[in-house]
């Protein structure tokens, strides 16, 4: 074969090669750094979501086996308001401590849209400086939240042989709005516990 | 003559010359091994890609099912509950114990003083107390034992009277510290 010819076919070779390398080559290979780190992103992500998911497995297991321990959850802050059960209550508190339940008020201290809604509670009674004080040490030891935010205690003028006091107490007990508590969560929480995903 | 016998300036048939050089096939060679070489990476790069964009599928799929896999009712109803549990936790870490602060402020009443009457606002953080001593040295000393108390941060004092039945008798605003005063120690 002519030696032209040879250098002819070994050009069209090396061109041909050049044509490879830059129609196939460096596109691929672009290519393929990018898949890499989309690999690596993803492959990143699933196995955070493998933890997340589970986490949740085992939170809920935990959740099912305490289920009565956390049923007690309730009785601190009700999901309702429940008067009568706070009318009972804090009769139950003031025959118990021997103190003469005078006043009652009971009325809606929330702010709208709160999750932790309040009953505002202001009571006046009568009773010794002893009953007076196992009567707030029973307040404070209640189940259902029972904070006083002012007290009065005051000499009863009417029974100063007897030792009586006056007594006055404010207060809020609590109830917990599970609606509100939902709204309550923003939109990139409820994208994370999955109620906008698909 | 014969023609045979004649004279042949001109060769009968085309002959080439087969002269050799050394390295005359290099450029050649050359071509071939880069063809080559762009061939083959050409290939793997193309498999290479095929397997990456497998593993990407795999990844995705891997990803669908534990997207079915989740409850999501379930995971609702735990950030509710855990929602619900710092309510609380929160509620209970700030709970008022008046008894905490009667029993302070007892502690640090002083014979020869009496209170005529108590009354408490925790949102101001503020203790009132009407009182009688009976005279300067005991009021002194009463107010000296309440600012020992770490809680108690400030204390102001009204007009001081005397009562008809010989009495001192004044009321103190006590501003306290709420976490040292009505709250449980941690």
């Amino acid at each position: 074969m002519a030696l032209s010819i040879k250098n002819l076919i070994a050009s069209v070779l090396i061109a041909i090669s050049g044509f490879l390398f830059w129609t196939e080559v460096l596109p691929t290979y672009g290519q393929t750094s990018n898949l890499k780190t989309y690999i690596t992103n993803r492959s990143e992500l699933l196995s955070a979501r493998t933890v997340i998911v589970k986490k949740i497995e085992d939170l809920n297991r935990k959740r099912s086996d305490r289920y009565i321990e956390l049923q007690r959850l309730a009785l601190i802050t009700p999901e309702s308001k429940n008067l009568p059960e706070i009318i009972s209550m804090i009769e139950a508190m003031f025959s118990r401590t021997g103190n003469m339940l005078g006043d009652f008020t009971i009325g809606d201290a929330s702010s709208p849209g709160k999750a932790l809604r309040r009953v505002f509670l202001e009571i006046s009674s009568k009773g010794s400086y002893r009953s007076s004080l196992n009567l707030l040490a029973d307040i404070e030891k209640n189940i259902r939240i029972f904070d006083i935010n002012s007290i009065t205690i005051t000499e009863d003028p009417q029974s100063q042989d007897t030792g009586l006091l006056n007594f006055q107490i404010r207060g809020d007990v609590y109830w917990l709005d599970q609606n509100a508590l939902v709204l309550e969560q923003s939109p990139a929480e409820r994208i994370r516990s999955g109620e906008e995903l698909n | 003559m014969n023609v045979k016998e004649k004279l042949q300036l001109l060769p009968g048939t085309k002959k080439r010359l087969g002269i050799r050089v050394p390295g005359q096939n290099r450029f050649l060679y050359l071509g071939s091994m880069i063809f080559g070489a762009a061939l083959v990476t050409t290939l793997a790069l193309g498999q290479y890609r095929d397997s990456l964009q497998s593993n990407i599928k795999k990844i995705d799929d891997q990803l669908v099912s534990l997207e079915q896999r989740r409850d999501k009712r379930a995971e609702q109803d735990l950030k509710l509950f855990k929602d619900r549990i710092e309510l609380t936790s929160r509620l209970l870490s700030d709970h008022i114990y008046w008894t905490k602060a009667i029993s302070v402020i007892v502690n640090l009443l002083q014979t020869d003083v009496r209170f005529k009457a108590f009354s408490g606002d925790a949102s101001t953080a503020k203790i009132n107390i009407v009182l009688q001593a009976t005279n300067y040295t005991v009021l002194a000393k009463q107010l000296a034992a309440f600012l020992t108390e770490d809680g108690i941060l400030d204390i102001s004092i009204s007009k001081i009277t005397t009562s008809s039945s010989g009495f001192l008798e004044t009321s103190l605003e006590i501003q306290f510290d709420k976490s040292k005063i009505i709250r449980k120690i941690k």
